[in-house]
């Protein structure tokens, strides 16, 4: 009935139909339940949602250290097919990954971490040397993690603020996205993507993360915590964060508000009187950090910074004629001697209350001074709260808007 | 260049083989050793193994240059004797064969970790991989040599790319400081470096299926800078990214690099994908010329005309080396004590003495004038 030849052709055409069925494990996407925040907790409660089926089934109590709250954004409310725009879930867990393996027990769609955009941890978890290294391994190890992930600390439960809806968007996942990706996000919490983190915490332990902060229906990210040895340390302010920011090289665009006195011509200092108010817009410029003494017992650095300013609001047909060099001045140096301000705060604070090298001295002092930094890196953290940190800005008011 | 089936490879086929062969699964796991070994001071210990690969590269491309036309094993026995030529092959086929395996077994554990579900069987890997290199080994060296041609080039192009729009995540100041490494500790990571290029000796079974051996000499040491260039930019780019103290923890420094670049517009959302996508046929076309070569070898010592038919039961053998180790650090523990003490002898002490007893017997002087 064949010939040789279109019986090969048949058989060969029967195998190919096999290879072509396609995936026949595949799962769909419905299937799949992508973790886009995940809130870390210390374990200190009895756990939120423990369904009773009723069965009388045996009671294992293992030892909880973690309380996980995973969101996963609901699809059905982006097609407009549902109304509850995030799916949340609270499980315990011995380990962080253990937690996400009890999930699926009454969860019903298949886990995935691929998509995770946001961590955030709850102070005590990073308080706790131990939690918070296991939390840092977690998410290194994972191969499937995605290196730009997004770590945030708060003061309150990370279980709180995955509840929040905020009202701008109520999807609280890309809300939250957004807001850190956000190009015009000022510099007032730390650059937060965990490859930033770990380049830090590899490098000498210590790092700063973003905080955030829950509201009622808005979520905030502003301010930052210090981590020192892996562990928390305290929190920082918006200004101290921005001033270490501009410290470290990383700070992105911003602005200050001067207050002027122009009977005395002089910038107004906190409780005196003042009869205008200008707004400047900054730019900062990369930090540059020198080392002008260099005997162990007598360290001097000094950091300079260039700071880029546009004159944004002043205040309607001024006395003060805008194009004239002393009047630019005159603000420049008013705006230098604020942030020379602001930024000795925070190195003091650093430096005294924290003894926390995060300015990243002690990487300058290893990159460009390899012999000097052999000789001190032993005694780094009795060293660095001594050191003599001068600040030195230069600013240069270059635009001033289209007013006189 | 095409040739007819007769198996004869032209000198730019050998150079692309000899490129792909040595690049392989150890450029991911190469910026670690280099970290572990000099620290910031990683890329300069490159160039030093590099140089002195080059130099042995020449040496292997001039030992087969003044053997024209003829085979590894015959040039063994001209200048050691027969019984000694047919240990230094059996030497080099069981150095072939457990190099490729334990190459597969990593290109398997690679990705199962980076692009599969856990639950795949490495035994399909390592079995669907075989048969795709089988398949390359029973077509023979033509073969190999216009495919390696074919892709030699796209994939330099490819990766540079790759590593050039990382440029922008680069940070100097994680290059710093410059040459604080002791000499001492120089040499001592000298040779694990070396050992990333582990392939070039493939030029010594090659050499004679070359239609032009004179230029052999300069083909391998040109082949060998080229993948010095390579092996800079990955080192460059992933020491930019990372940083010398995170590259020592992370086992496939260069992946994990590539995962944190973002790319603008956010069309892919991981260039590491990309990578390891075009990995994978890096991973091919350095084990199958090994595989070649160690059936080139296998019929050198029984004498067989053809060697194609002597490649396909290997498959077993490369099978049983590829699932050998336990754990993914047994793999490493096992391919450093593979590469001690056999990687140094078919990549420094035979092609030596071999170079030595040429040079004192004269036995190429002689062999020109039998011509």
């Amino acid at each position: 009935m064949f010939d040789k030849n279109s019986k090969i052709l048949l058989i060969l055409i029967l195998i190919l139909a096999m290879v072509l069925t396609g995936c026949w494990d595949y799962i769909d996407i419905e299937k799949r339940g992508y973790v886009s925040v995940i809130g870390i907790d210390k374990f200190e409660k009895e756990p939120m949602k423990e369904i009773d089926v009723g069965a009388k089934d045996p009671k294992d109590t293992p030892e909880n250290r973690f309380s996980l709250t995973y969101l996963m954004t609901n699809v059905d409310y982006i097609v407009d097919k549902a109304d509850e725009p995030n799916i949340i879930y609270t499980a315990p867990g011995e380990t962080f990954y253990g937690s996400s393996r009890v999930l699926p027990t009454y969860y019903d769609k298949q886990v995935n971490f691929g998509h995770l955009k946001v961590a955030i941890i709850d102070e005590k978890v990073a308080s706790d040397e131990k939690l918070f290294r296991e939390v840092l391994d977690g998410f290194e190890r994972d191969p499937f993690i995605n290196r730009r992930l997004y770590m945030l600390l708060t003061s309150e439960t990370a279980e709180k603020v995955i509840n929040v809806e905020p009202v701008s968007n109520m999807v609280t996942a890309n809300f939250l996205l957004d807001l850190l990706e956000n190009k015009t996000r000022p510099a007032r919490s730390g650059n937060g993507t965990i490859s930033n983190i770990y380049r830090d915490v590899y490098w000498n332990k210590n790092t700063i993360i973003p905080r955030v902060i829950p509201g009622e229906e808005d979520i905030k990210v502003a301010g930052s915590g210090v981590i020192k040895n892996l562990k928390f340390e305290g929190w920082l302010g918006e200004t101290d964060t921005r001033s270490l920011e501009i410290i470290r090289g990383e700070a992105k665009p911003e602005g200050i508000n001067l207050k002027y006195n122009s009977i005395e011509n002089k910038v107004a200092q906190e409780g005196d009187t003042w009869d205008y108010i200008i707004s400047i817009a900054l730019i900062y410029q990369p930090s540059k950090i020198k080392l002008i003494e260099k005997k162990k017992d007598n360290i001097k650095i000094s950091v300079e910074i260039e700071v880029v300013g546009t004159i944004e609001e002043f205040y309607f047909q001024p006395k003060q004629d805008l194009l004239n060099p002393k009047t630019i001045d005159f603000f420049s140096e008013s705006v230098c001697k604020k942030l020379t301000k602001e930024l000795e705060d925070v190195t003091k604070k650093l430096q005294k209350e924290y003894k926390v090298d995060v300015m990243g001295i002690d990487r300058r002092l290893s990159t460009f001074h390899p012999k000097f930094w052999d000789e001190v890196k032993g005694d780094w953290e009795e060293i660095f709260p001594n050191i003599d940190i001068v600040i030195n800005v230069n600013t240069n008011i270059t635009q001033i808007g289209v007013l006189k | 260049m095409i040739f007819p089936n007769n198996d004869k490879i032209s000198i730019s086929q050998l150079r692309s083989t000899l490129i792909l062969s040595v690049i392989g699964v150890g450029i991911l796991g190469l910026p670690r050793t280099l970290s572990e070994a000099a620290g910031t001071d990683g890329w300069f210990l490159l160039i030093m193994a590099g140089t002195i690969v080059t130099i042995l590269a020449y040496i292997y491309g001039y030992i087969i240059q003044s053997f024209p036309g003829m085979n590894w094993f015959e040039v063994l026995s001209i200048n050691l004797s027969r019984p000694i030529a047919y240990i230094v092959s059996v030497y080099f086929f069981i150095y072939f064969i457990v190099t490729a395996g334990y190459v597969i077994r990593i290109f398997a554990a690679v990705i199962k970790m980076m692009l599969l579900l856990r639950n795949t069987p490495r035994e399909i890997l390592v079995l669907s991989f075989l048969l795709v290199v089988g398949y390359v080994g029973r077509k023979g060296i033509e073969t190999l040599g216009r495919l390696a041609e074919l892709l030699a080039i796209p994939l330099l192009i490819f990766t540079v790319i790759i590593f050039a729009v990382s440029s922008k995540d680069i940070q100097v100041v994680n290059f710093l400081p410059i040459l604080q490494t002791s000499p001492m500790d120089l040499v001592k990571g000298l040779p694990s470096i070396i050992f990333n290029f582990l392939g070039i000796e493939l030029i010594l079974i090659f050499g004679s299926f070359v239609n032009k051996p004179k230029d052999s000499a300069k083909t391998s040491a040109m082949a060998t800078l080229i993948i010095l260039v390579v092996y800079f930019f990955l080192i460059a780019s992933v020491l930019g990214l990372l940083g010398d103290q995170q590259m020592r923890y992370l086992v496939w420094p260069a992946i994990t690099a590539l995962e944190s670049v973002y790319i603008g517009g956010g069309f892919i959302e991981n260039i590491a994908v990309l990578l390891m996508s075009v990995w994978v046929i890096v991973a091919f076309t350095t084990v199958a010329p090994i595989y070649l070569a160690s059936g080139i070898m296998l019929s050198e010592i029984f004498k067989t005309k053809e060697y194609n038919y002597l490649t396909l039961p290997l498959i077993p053998i490369l099978y049983t080396a590829a699932n050998w180790s336990k754990s993914l650090a047994d793999v490493y523990k096992d391919l450093e004590v593979i590469n001690r003490y056999m990687g140094i002898g078919v990549l420094v002490i035979i092609p030596l003495i071999l170079l030595i007893v040429m040079k004192i017997r004269k036995t190429h002087k002689v062999i020109k004038k039998e011509i």
